[in-house]
């Protein structure tokens, strides 16, 4: 951790309005995260389409490149330019 | 008392300018809006409510496109292009929520509301169509999510107007990718899911207006522009990342969750059968000028957190758009040996421990009619919208063989 967490947590920890008595805001913050992240998932799996209604199903995806078909043949030899990379 | 009075004035003048741009706006879904969504129902190229239309004046690299400039609509607050309505009837793709249209409850302790989906992994491609625009195979590989058109050549007009979407529905045609996960033995591993999130404090929070009269504004809340991209994460230029903006993470039997900053900090307790997880939190600050800048991040940023002691956008990134936050889920199996596990970028900092490149691309290509539903409703009336819920009693549909696990998990690097 650097010096500027505790700083970054304590606001987190006014921001939310909870956990502001807590010994381990970091630790309450990634269970947090967990329980969100747990709820979009139960969410999800909650979705009309998950539950069989045909209504709610959309078109099927067309054949992604790379995975399901053979990506584009690349116009370039090498993958990059070390000079011009800057991504 | 004069200052007093100046005050008042222009809290005054500002809740007069909010009251004529609600009676001013298009009706959308009986929901309010943000006033500065003004440019709803303009179709492209055409100008109205007050707009003109002007070239655009952020620098763009050039493509090899034969499509026309873009226009770009000025307001008196902020530019982005003219909206491209989807080619597709939009209700077509919309459900009553959870099957009976139930409304989502309020998101209140928190101050923020949120909208949420789930999306599968799509194509991968040595593409970047932000960094290198209508240059296929430049790139290290990227794992796209979102629009399944999206390839070196997408612009925001061919993004709105082509391609399926791995995230739920078309009406969001937006893209994002990152680096491919390899498994160091010729393979990329697809991630089982992506989470995202949209989160931003409702338009009526004083803290969303720099003309409120709170002191502790974070800056002029507004949604996201038309045609706004970024990258954000690991830059390559500055060998740094934003801190704590992003991280990696394990969940599942025997798991210990956390924020590692990298692959190797998180594997030590990420054993079979559990997931590990790679998490980028978006900037929200932008400038509200350029919807792109020459390193392709300096037009937005994020809050800062400084002596004033709460979070706000500075003065050059004056708008907050909706925080963004992508969380891509791995399955670890029992003959996997996570030691291996790198992104693609690494290899531009091999004395870097695996998954320090980490970073991501965010190029925006909303249904604007749809994107007013979540905006109005999950984020403007702080509610906790989950599974693509968009707040109103409706829902995006989602895509026909939507998976909970990454089928195909394992495919080869394409050459």
């Amino acid at each position: 951790m650097n010096r500027t967490a505790p700083t970054v947590l304590i606001a987190i920890c006014v921001a939310s309005l909870s956990g502001c008595s807590s010994p381990n805001p970091e630790k309450d913050q990634i269970a947090r995260e967990g329980a969100e992240r747990n709820a979009l998932v139960s969410a999800a799996h909650d979705h009309p389409a998950m539950k069989g209604e045909k209504d709610a199903v959309g078109k099927p995806l067309p054949p992604l490149p790379g995975v399901d078909v053979p990506a584009p043949k690349s116009t370039s030899t090498h993958e990059h330019e070390p000079e011009h990379n800057h991504h | 008392m004069s200052s007093d009075y100046s005050a008042f004035k222009a809290m005054a003048v500002g809740i007069g300018i909010i009251f004529a741009g609600v009676a001013l706006a298009p009706a959308v879904t009986g929901g309010r809006f943000d006033m500065v969504r003004m440019s709803k129902g303009l179709a492209k190229g055409k100008n109205g409510g007050g707009f003109t239309a002007t070239p655009p004046t952020t620098p763009t690299t050039p493509t090899t496109t034969t499509d026309p400039p873009p226009t770009t609509s000025t307001n008196s607050f902020y530019s982005e292009l003219s909206m491209v309505p989807s080619n597709f009837e939009v209700s077509s793709e919309l459900v009553a929520s959870w099957g009976s249209g139930a409304i989502p409850p309020s998101a209140s302790p928190d101050v923020v509301g949120a909208f949420r989906f789930i999306c599968n992994a799509g194509q991968l491609l040595k593409d970047d169509p932000i960094v290198y625009p209508g240059q296929p195979g430049k790139s290290h590989l990227h794992q796209f999510y979102g629009n399944t058109s999206a390839n070196a050549y997408s612009t925001y007009d061919s993004l709105r107007t082509s391609g399926s979407s791995t995230c739920m529905s078309p009406l969001n045609r937006s893209a994002y990718w990152m680096p491919a996960m390899l498994d160091g033995k010729g393979s990329v591993i697809r991630p089982d899911y992506v989470a995202i999130y949209y989160k931003r404090r409702p338009i009526t929070d004083p803290k969303c207006s720099l003309t409120s009269g709170d002191a502790k504004a974070e800056g002029n809340c507004v949604p996201l522009p038309n045609g706004l991209k970024f990258i954000f994460g690991y830059d390559m230029l500055t060998g740094k990342a934003r801190t704590g903006s992003l991280y990696f993470n394990c969940d599942g039997p025997g798991a210990t969750q956390g924020h590692y900053e990298s692959i190797p900090a998180a594997i030590a307790t990420c054993p079979a059968g559990a997931k590990i997880g790679a998490v980028v939190n978006a900037p929200s600050c932008w400038d509200g000028k350029n919807l792109d800048s020459p390193n392709h991040r300096d037009h937005v940023t994020y809050k800062e957190y400084g002596s004033w002691g709460y979070a706000k956008c500075p003065d050059t990134h004056p708008y907050v758009i909706p925080d963004f936050t992508l969380q891509a889920w791995w399955s670890i199996g029992a003959d996997d040996d996570l030691s291996q596990w790198r992104l693609s970028s690494d290899e531009m900092r091999p004395d870097l421990p695996h998954g320090s490149t980490f970073h991501a691309d965010w190029f925006g290509a909303w249904d604007n009619t749809v994107m007013s539903m979540w905006m109005d409703n999950c984020i403007n009336k702080k509610l906790n919208c989950s599974g693509g819920d968009l707040g109103n009693g409706k829902q995006m549909r989602m895509f026909a063989g939507f998976s909970w696990t990454a089928s195909p998990r394992l495919v080869p690097v394409p050459q």
